[in-house]
């Protein structure tokens, strides 16, 4: 007998009731502050994932899900090491780019009016386009006893969330910022709170001396008749905290472009921002924004032509716009330099900075019998560097490579040499990586092209000539490469191992520690099982090896550090490590925080095991950790609270004013 | 998608977060509204539609065509959702007054308060595959022939998903009133 299969439609008179009775719902709706595009704006830029990766789920072919790794090895001995440590970097044979760069400088404004007009024009009929390029210290007395933001390059302080001294606690929330008397862990206290509203919230802060540093969102407006365009702005506001309960603002700068990055040499603050000119047809309002301003906030000046640098074929109208403040001489003169270029990834040793954007490949598809503009797997990485000595900022040259990187730690300036490692999605979606290595005119002197072929990068780290890169599909090699020849790169060993890391720390010359997921295979394919540590011995690069492993929690387990490098607590004086981590207990998403001692003979031993109590929501999510003499302290946007390093009983807790309602919805509100 | 939503995307998958929120800006009232009919519960819904931007934010790169934003936007946090789903629906099973009212919306005293309860409750009576099929139609505004490549099945099951759920949430409120 025949089945005839019934034609099941959807009855359109029922969507429509339904929805009759919805929209009596939809008006009772409170939206969440949390998700107002401003906030997730925030939340976004504070994980640094690339934008190339996680597009494909973690294939699996080969029947064991092994981590590869590659050790790149090492015949100079180490010279650099992360640590509290001042760092001894050879550059002499890296010079200062004297006007070798001024041939490319803008002539005049109408230079650069005239290709931003071009280029806006592009963007607007999707013309597709190819291009081919101060040391500052805590005092070392202290350093043991009080931990400090986990940066890439010893010297070079990064701006973060959190940061703290022997006795005060300084914290990003919500877009304000508290100071907060830790002396007392008991009895913890915000003395002073500096708050944003409107368009305004601080992003990040430095700390150098009795000055506190904020780097502030905010925009600004141009009215044409009736018409408002907003551009981005960043302002770097710099506030004497000699009398803690009293901040007093003793400069704000402001920049136009939005907040990509930023670091401190000394007294030098370098402000990176990302200035993309409003896409108007109003001649007023393209005469008032094509150049780039910057300067005392109520003082800005268009940067002058000569300190616009125009690579070759830039594709959008967009500026990486930089600059050096001397926060504690407001009379100096602030150095700034900008490009024609994108910009969203910063590395910067004591002599460079350089900024990495990615572009995409456009090519031209039928779909739906339309002609579109749809990307190819074809992406090149776009450096420009530019030159911080004595302070002053000077562009110092572009270079392109093809592939992505995963985040700035793919990037190193080393011995005069810049590294840098790529993947690329080659040909029928085959992964490649590459590492590339170039000279101090930007161009290269060797490469390695073919490493781990079907896999992806998901971390490197640099030692001096060494590099540890990680990549996974189902097997996570683990590479050493050694790069004390620039012209010739070379993969000296590798080590496979389950599940993969996402972030590589060095324990010391001859240890590597790891975080990332452990994995597990289901039907064919590979995925993400809970964290995982991993202690590496690299001390023979021919043979790395695994020396001892430790999970935490199932499958969901995330943490911050896997991805933030300010997330993950390192102090080679304690002996420990320490990261926050959401996990799922049924349905119940938990938030904590765990604190791991090393033996570099045995492995880790969890020592502390925080969790977040009570009814658990995003304000909640412990988000860093950090500890003054024995005490540990947890920051969360509800609440900081206190811990004993010895024995992790709690201490104190001190909560956080609540998130204002209402007016922090953002740049617009879409009805 | 208009010209400028265009150069938004693309800026968006160079890595330009303010680019992605001006995107992000234009359907996130819809997004939550999504996730907050499909789980049910606030903090779900936040913490869905929060995963689901820095998900879409950092894999922007697979997004082949611009003018499908909306709907790849859609399709994540729909699969979010999904996975959220059976773990609640393990746990619980009806709403109760003192949920609804931490949990998101605000309930006024009033006639329509009841018509209220009865349809988040009624809401619960759909399995996740209905749950997300109905949301989708209705809140996203999708028609049933595009859920399928939202929700990648075929058309057949979604449609039938879709129908089944919707006479069970008619018949849940003709029977509360």
């Amino acid at each position: 007998m025949l089945f005839k299969r019934k034609q099941i439609q959807s009855d359109p008179a029922e969507l429509e009731e339904l929805q009759k009775v919805m929209e009596k719902l939809d008006s009772s709706i409170d939206y969440p502050v949390s998700i107002a595009p401003q906030n997730i704006m925030r939340r976004i830029r504070e994980k640094q994932k690339p934008a190339v990766y996680n597009r494909r789920p973690i294939k699996a072919v080969v029947s064991t899900a092994l981590c590869l790794i590659l050790v790149i090895a090492a015949v100079i001995p180490m010279a650099v090491l992360h640590g509290n440590k001042k760092t001894v970097i050879k550059t002499e044979s890296l010079k200062p780019p004297v006007n070798q760069y001024d041939d490319i400088s803008a002539k005049s404004y109408d230079q650069i009016k005239a290709i931003i007009n071009k280029l806006n024009t592009q963007q607007r009929t999707g013309t597709t386009q190819n291009t081919k390029a101060a040391a500052t210290t805590k005092s070392s007395a202290d350093a043991a006893a009080v931990s400090q933001t986990n940066i890439q390059v010893s010297g070079v302080d990064e701006a973060d969330i959190v940061k703290n001294d022997d006795q005060y606690l300084y914290m990003v929330s919500n877009g304000n910022v508290y100071i907060i008397d830790a002396q007392s862990p008991a009895k913890m206290n915000i003395v002073s709170t500096i708050s944003y509203t409107g368009f305004e919230f601080a992003q990040e802060v430095f700390l150098f001396k009795n000055s506190l540093v904020i780097l502030v969102n905010s925009y600004g407006s141009i009215y044409d008749s009736g018409r408002v365009v907003a551009k981005g702005q960043t302002i770097a506001e710099v506030y004497d905290i000699s009398d803690h309960s009293h901040p007093k603002k003793t400069r704000s700068f402001t920049q136009d472009g939005s907040y990509i990055s930023s670091r401190m040499n000394g007294a030098a603050l370098y402000l990176i921002t990302n200035y993309y000119v409003p896409n108007s047809s109003s001649e007023k309002v393209k005469n008032e924004t094509y150049i780039p301003k910057c300067g005392n906030t109520s003082a800005m000046k268009a940067i002058p032509a000569q300190s616009i640098y125009i690579p070759a074929q830039p594709d959008a109208p967009s500026y990486i716009v930089v600059s050096s403040i001397d926060i504690t001489d407001n009379e100096k003169k602030v150095s700034t330099c900008a490009a024609l270029s994108g910009g969203y990834n910063v590395y910067s040793s004591l002599e460079n900075l350089y900024v990495t954007s990615q572009k995409y490949n456009y090519k031209k598809n039928n779909i739906n019998s339309k002609s579109v503009m749809t990307s190819t797997d074809d992406v090149t990485t776009c450096i420009v560097r530019f030159s911080l000595k004595n302070g002053v900022v000077s562009y110092a040259g572009t270079a392109s490579v093809k592939g992505s990187v995963i985040n700035r730690y793919a990037m190193d300036e080393s011995s005069g040499h810049f590294r840098i490692a790529t993947t690329t999605y080659g040909d029928k979606n085959i992964m490649i990586n590459h590492l590339f290595v170039l000279d101090d005119k930007m161009k290269q002197t060797g490469k390695i092209d073919d490493l781990a072929p079907g896999e992806r990068i998901y971390s490197v780290r640099y030692m001096g000539n060494r590099a540890y890169i990680v990549t996974f599909k189902t097997v996570d090699p683990l590479f050493a490469i050694d790069l004390s020849n620039p012209a010739k790169p070379k993969v000296l060993g590798q080590l496979k191992i389950p599940g993969f890391s996402s972030y590589l720390h060095p324990y010391s010359e001859n240890l590597l520690i790891g975080l990332g997921n452990d994995t597990a295979e289901e039907n064919g394919r590979a995925h993400t099982e809970g964290l995982k540590l991993s202690l590496f011995d690299v001390s023979d690069p021919l043979k790395p090896r695994e020396i001892s492993n430790t999970k935490y929690g199932k499958r969901n387990s995330y943490s911050a550090a896997l991805y933030d490098s300010h997330a993950f607590l390192f102090s080679k004086e304690k002996n420990i490590i320490g990261f926050p981590v959401n996990s799922y207990n049924a349905s119940d998403l938990i938030y904590k925080y765990l604190v791991y001692k090393i033996n570099p003979e045995k492995g880790f031993e969890l020592k502390g095991n925080i969790q977040v109590e009570g009814n658990n929501n995003f304000q909640s999510e412990i988000k860093r950790g950090a500890f003054i003499d024995n005490t540990l302290f947890t920051f969360s946007d509800q609440k900081i609270m206190s811990f004993s390093l010895a024995d992790f009983q709690k201490t104190g807790e001190l909560k956080l004013p609540a998130s204002q309602g209402g007016n922090h919805y953002g740049f617009r509100c879409y009805d | 998608m208009d010209e400028n939503s265009q150069l938004l995307v693309k800026r968006s998958k160079s890595g330009d977060a303010e680019a992605f929120g001006e995107l992000y800006a234009l359907i996130w009232k819809d997004l939550y509204r999504f996730a907050f009919y499909t789980l049910g519960k606030k903090e779900e819904a936040e913490d869905a539609v929060q995963q689901s931007a820095a998900e879409a934010f950092h894999s922007m790169g697979s997004l082949r065509d611009a003018a499908a934003f909306k709907q790849w936007m859609f399709t994540i946090l729909a699969r979010c959702c999904k996975r959220r789903l059976k773990a609640i629906i393990r746990d619980k099973n009806n709403f109760s007054l003192d949920e609804l009212d931490a949990g998101g919306i605000v309930i006024e005293s009033g006639s329509d308060q009841d018509e209220k309860i009865s349809l988040m409750n009624a809401l619960q009576t759909l399995n996740p595959q209905e749950r997300v099929a109905v949301m989708l139609s209705v809140v996203g505004g999708y028609k049933s022939s595009e859920l399928s490549s939202v929700l990648k099945r075929p058309d057949a099951t979604i449609r039938s998903q879709l129908h089944r759920g919707l006479m069970k949430l008619k018949k849940q409120l003709s029977e509360s009133e």
